[in-house]
């Protein structure tokens, strides 16, 4: 026993009374070897925990924040209106949802329809079952990936769309055409916050997919 | 004793192996992972882990040379695509490699399950090699999403608008991962770049840590028998062999 120099010390302690030093390796010291070591490691793994935490959270917002920013909506000028009247049949224009990007992936088809005066119908060919685009086909419309149908008002008749096709606000200004928000069509045909496509705007189902920002 | 002269397989091969482990103990963890026994009734069934470790470190290797020539951009990814394709020498192979490989991994992944599933090696002491497994299947989904998006053809980037809108119409969360994915609420530029990182570091740094955890656990627990073996299945006899392995 009294090989271990603390152990010496210790006994010394003890015979002596009470000491102003005890040696930590025995158990009459006020912070023991074990006590030091435990609180040591613990604050490793905290000060650890810390530095973690400063590298990761800014990481993590970096990552995660462009899913929560909003869409920025430019109104997009199509021109005379007079090029759309005349006829009742949907006719395709193609214009840049973003005017500065050149690389064509901005770039947004939609069906536009003359109800007469100032009235414009414009449905986007974006198919509410997945996201492929959809063409005219008949009087309505059709999806090419998974063969969703839509009528003539762009309401889903058959095939696994969640909705009607979705629409821009329009409206006519010193004779152009101008495109504003996208909107998403709900059952009664009114305009409602835009969800993504698959995404049901009508009915129970509508709570299940929160407004994500769009 | 005159000390004899050493021949040259002991001064090329043994003395630097010997300087080796004798530093770092490698040789005999390369030993150890190589020479383990195995039981006398396994067969070629079982060698499904290893191709799809092979094909891994193949993808790697290709994928290290394509990133070389890629332009994760808009304007740029299919033109260095056609340029990977037409003009790099040995572009073309290392092109198809890559392509092919992806599917033949996810083919040996189907079949690793399935041979891992019907051979009942998912059970005791085995649940941790099944569910580190079980990541491992998410993370190569999870690959073959986030590459085919990467060509920048046509057939890529709506083949991925109806896979990410396909996450879309999860109920509560998945508005949110699809602008994830998307980096926003358009599917646009900031989606290629994203697709590129993840398919090029974040995933492949995910697989390459499971696959250690992965083969840590097999190495560690040793291989089923066959079902039909007759030296199987004697659970107490597996809790005892694992016990006197500690």
């Amino acid at each position: 026993m009294a090989d271990h120099p603390a152990d010496q010390n210790d006994q010394k302690n003890l015979s002596e009374g009470a000491a102003a030093y005890a040696d930590p390796g025995s158990s009459q010291a006020a912070v023991t070897r074990g006590m030091f070591l435990t609180k040591t490691g613990l604050a490793t793994i905290g000060i650890g925990g810390l530095i973690g935490a400063a590298v990761g959270l800014p990481v993590g917002v970096a990552a995660l924040a462009p899913a929560f920013e909003t869409r920025s909506y430019h109104e997009v000028n199509l021109g005379p209106a007079s090029n759309f009247t005349g006829t009742k049949d949907w006719q395709d224009v193609t214009f840049e949802v973003d005017p500065k990007d050149e690389s064509g992936i901005y770039r947004r088809l939609a069906y536009v329809r003359s109800n007469g005066g100032d009235d414009f119908t414009v449905i986007s060919n974006t198919c509410m079952h997945l996201g492929c685009p959809v063409q005219t086909a008949g009087t309505g419309f059709a999806c090419p990936c998974h063969g969703g149908q839509y009528d003539s008002e762009g309401r889903r008749t058959d095939g696994p769309p969640a909705r009607a096709l979705n629409r821009y606000e329009n409206r006519v200004e010193n004779g152009n055409l101008i495109l504003g928000a996208l909107k998403a069509v709900n059952d009664k045909g009114k305009f409602v916050n835009l969800k993504g496509p698959g995404q049901p705007v009508d009915g129970i189902l509508s709570y299940l997919y929160p407004d994500a920002p769009q | 004793m005159p000390a004899t002269r050493p021949s040259v397989r002991q001064l090329a091969v043994d003395a630097p192996l010997e300087w080796v482990e004798e530093r770092s103990g490698f040789v005999g963890l390369v030993e150890k992972f190589l020479f383990r026994k195995v039981p006398s009734d396994t067969s070629w069934l079982q060698t499904l882990g290893s191709s799809l470790l092979t094909v891994f470190i193949l993808q790697a290797i290709t994928g290290v040379v394509l990133a070389m020539n890629y332009d994760p951009s808009v304007s740029g990814a299919h033109d260095s695509i056609v340029f990977i394709t037409n003009d790099l020498t040995g572009g073309w192979l290392i092109r198809g490699m890559h392509k092919w490989g992806s599917s033949v991994m996810v083919i040996l992944l189907f079949l690793h399950m399935a041979r891992t599933f019907m051979f009942g090696a998912y059970k005791y002491p085995r649940e941790m090699t099944w569910v580190t497994g079980a990541i491992l299947f998410i993370m190569v989904m999870a690959m073959s999403f986030t590459g085919y998006l990467l060509v920048w053809d046509q057939r890529a980037v709506w083949a991925t608008v109806v896979g990410v809108n396909i996450n879309g119409s999860a109920p509560i969360v998945g508005p949110f991962i699809a602008n994830f994915l998307k980096a926003g609420p358009e599917f646009g530029a900031q989606t290629l770049s994203r697709f590129y990182s993840l398919h090029m570091l974040v995933i492949p740094g995910g697989i390459a840590t499971f696959i250690f955890l992965h083969m840590w656990l097999v190495v560690r627990l040793g291989v089923t028998s066959p079902p039909w073996s007759k030296k199987r299945y004697d659970e107490a006899a597996a809790r005892e062999a694992v016990e006197t392995s500690r």
